[in-house]
């Protein structure tokens, strides 16, 4: 099926594990309008597949996350700014 | 079942004055240095994957950002403007850094699920909740896999779901619309979900 006959039905029928799996980043944004959201979360609540899908899919972000590196080295904003003095000083 | 309605989390604190950076003010520009040296360090690192080359670029932009301040034009936020420019070097430099560990396009394509008619084929594994519990082993997986994601999805992860950075602010960083922000951090996110199954499932 060609990808406008896809988005032309997309409007009439019940959604597809395909098109759920299509709105998942959107989904996350809160960026689907209303009537796509409420057919989300319908085809979410009635197929295991998705909803373990979605959950997995939601602590792979939450894993992305966690993996936030805070320490970045404790010299390195006085070397930054040495070697910007120094260069911004032998333009002047 | 929950909604993520992501809230504006990447404006630094109000730690240096625009308008005196602008006009060329060494102290205010050494504010700003002193608040976005970690985050953009953070950033550029995940890019290049080595420390020294990330320093290196961190500084030249920094640099490049005070030099070319005049074409800052005030359509976006500053640092907004600011990440654009150490993500543009930082790619430029990776090319130069070994690649071995990097998924190819086909390895990275094999990663997504496959549909029939709507339907999945093939298993799909379902993660184990008490894997989750594991916390320092797991989070070197995870590491380890954000590192084999292609730079440009590895870029994409790390904007958008390290540093937490909004769509539509990470779709001007990249100079790209917010639906394309949107299907590559998917594939990204499918990529390494499939990645850490092994692990977790």
């Amino acid at each position: 099926m060609s990808i406008f006959s896809r988005l032309r039905n997309l409007g009439r029928r019940e959604l597809t594990c395909q098109d759920a799996n299509t709105f998942l980043a959107a989904y996350l944004d809160g960026a689907l309008d209303e009537q796509t959201s409420e057919r989300f979360a319908k085809h979410i609540n009635r197929c295991p597949t998705c909803s373990s899908y979605l959950n997995d899919y939601e602590s792979t972000v939450d894993l992305s996350r966690a993996t936030r590196v805070q320490n970045a080295p404790p010299e390195l904003v006085a070397e930054t700014l040495e070697f910007l003095r120094l260069r911004l000083k032998a333009e002047d | 079942m929950s909604s993520r309605q992501e809230q504006s989390t990447s404006e630094p604190p109000a730690g240096f004055d625009l308008s005196a950076l602008l006009s060329g003010d060494h102290k205010a520009f050494e504010d700003m240095v002193r608040g976005e040296s970690d985050r953009l360090y953070n950033v550029i690192r995940r890019i290049v994957r080595d420390d020294d080359e990330a320093r290196s670029i961190l500084q030249e932009t920094f640099l490049q950002a005070f030099k070319r301040r005049g074409s800052f034009r005030r359509e976006s936020k500053f640092t907004t403007w600011l990440y654009a420019i150490g993500i543009n070097l930082a790619r430029g430099a990776v090319r130069k850094l070994s690649r071995s560990a990097v998924l190819t396009a086909e390895e990275f394509e094999r990663l997504q699920p496959q549909f029939v008619d709507g339907h999945v084929t093939g298993p799909v594994a379902q993660w184990k909740p008490d894997r989750m519990l594991e916390r320092q082993e797991l989070l070197d997986q995870v590491r380890e896999a954000i590192e084999r994601l292609p730079e440009d999805y590895r870029i994409v992860v790390t904007l958008r779901d390290i540093e937490e950075i909004p769509t539509p602010e990470v779709a001007t960083i990249l100079g790209i619309s917010e639906g394309a922000v949107r299907v590559r951090v998917h594939r990204a996110r499918q990529a390494l979900k499939k990645l850490l199954d092994e692990y977790m499932a």
